[in-house]
Formats: C-alpha cells, structure tokens, sequence
C-alpha cells in the first residue's frame, strides 16, 4: 500500500511494460490509465501514455489502472496492469484548524 | 515529365550569360591593346572573375541538362509504371512452391507480446498549491 495525503500528489507515475520473459516489450498505441474511484484519485496521462501525474482528490483508497493492447498487429489483446492500494489521508493543510463562532443577534429575554 | 524541371532559373541564367559574354569578350580585347601594366592587372582580374561567374553558370546550365536527360530515359522506361512480369507455368509454379515453404517456416515463430503492465507510482510530492 502507499501512503499519500489530500496536499500532495504522485507527479511521475511511471509505467514497465514487460513480456512474459520480463523484456521489455512494446504495445499497439498509447496505453490508457484510469481510477478505481475518481473521488479519491485522479489521474492525467502524458501523450505517450508510458507516465502519468496521479492527483489525489479526498481522502480513501482507490488504485490506478493501467490498459494496453499487446497485439501489435490488427488484432486486440488487451492487458491490464493496477497498482498497489493507495491510501489517501487529510492533509494538514486540507484539515480543519480553525473554528468560528456566530453568537447571532443579542435579543431580550422573555 | 521531360520538360525542363526550371524553366525560369534556366532563362534568368541565360540571360546572366548573356550580359557576361560581351563583357568577357570586352575585357580580353582590352588587355590586349597598348595600356599600362598596373591597368592590364586590373582589366585581368575583372575578366578572370567573370569568367569564373560564367563558368559557374554554366555548370548550373549543364546539371539542368542533365536533369532533363535523365528525365526522359526515366520516361522512356515507363515511369512510374511497373508491369507484372509474366512467367512459364513451371517457373510460376516454382515461385508458388516456395513462397508455401517460406509460410510453412515463418508460421513457427511468434512474436513475443507484452504480457505485463507494472506501474511505479513514485514519491509523493506537495501539490504545487500546496507548496
């Protein structure tokens, strides 16, 4: 699992991708990322599709998602690669630190 | 196609030519007749340099020719046509015999495919609002 906080983000999200040997291996296009749960984490691709910015959103767990078609052909095979748990937690600067009274009005008593 | 590939360079350098030629012609009859050392030295070197300027013109001229020449034997072998070429039964057959074999043998290797997507998330750092 990774730990991160609503004040901060994972900015170089980088992706491997391997054959069954553990080579490096290409696919057809740019990979597409997505999240588990958009209300916990964002995630914004580079062109390539091969690195990507991860933003957290609110605090929870979600993971990022990574799909690509191997077959470099006409042909789809499609893969999947998803990353650890990641933990989100209130950043200090997201958690509340002050508190405001409103007394209202003064009125007589009856 | 075997026109020429410039025109308009081709009669600006002529003309070019054409003014340099009299002045060529010009310069050498000068040097020629009775003058003083100093000005046959100076009549030399401007008949010297045009006739260097024409030189190059003309090699400019000539690879135009050139151009055009090769242009028309590429022409004249059908460009860009590229026709089929016909066998004997025997020989075609051949030809199809192995083309199998060569499917036969290449359909034994695949391609090895990815297989595997890790993603490394990295370290975390602030946001830059958060900075």
């Amino acid at each position: 699992m990774a730990d991160i906080n609503t004040d901060q983000n994972f900015p170089a999200v980088t992706l491997t991708i391997t054959n069954a040997s553990g080579a490096p291996a290409a696919v057809d296009g740019a990979p597409v990322w997505a999240t588990s749960d958009a209300t916990i984490l964002t995630v914004t691709a580079a062109a390539d599709g091969m690195s990507a910015l991860v933003s957290t959103v609110a605090a929870g767990t979600a993971r990022v998602s990574v799909t690509a078609d191997a077959d470099l052909g006409a042909g789809v095979s499609t893969i999947t690669g998803v990353s650890e748990d990641v933990n989100v937690t209130v950043g200090p600067l997201s958690q509340a630190s002050v508190i405001t009274f409103g007394f209202g009005t003064p009125v007589p008593k009856v | 196609m075997a026109d020429d590939p410039n025109p308009t360079l081709r009669a600006e350098l002529l003309a070019a030519l054409s003014v340099l030629s009299p002045q060529i012609r010009g310069l050498d009859d000068l040097a020629a007749v009775s003058i003083s050392p100093e000005l046959r030295d100076a009549v030399s070197k401007q008949s010297a340099s045009r006739k260097h300027r024409r030189d190059l013109i003309q090699a400019v001229l000539d690879s135009l020719d050139h151009v055009v020449s090769a242009l028309r034997l590429l022409e004249q072998d059908d460009y860009p046509e590229l026709p089929g070429i016909t066998l004997v039964q025997s020989q075609f057959g051949e030809l199809q015999e192995e083309a199998g074999d060569l499917r036969a043998a290449v359909a034994i290797f695949k391609a090895e495919i990815a297989a595997n997507l890790a993603i490394n998330l990295g370290t975390p750092a602030d946001k830059p609002s958060a900075a």
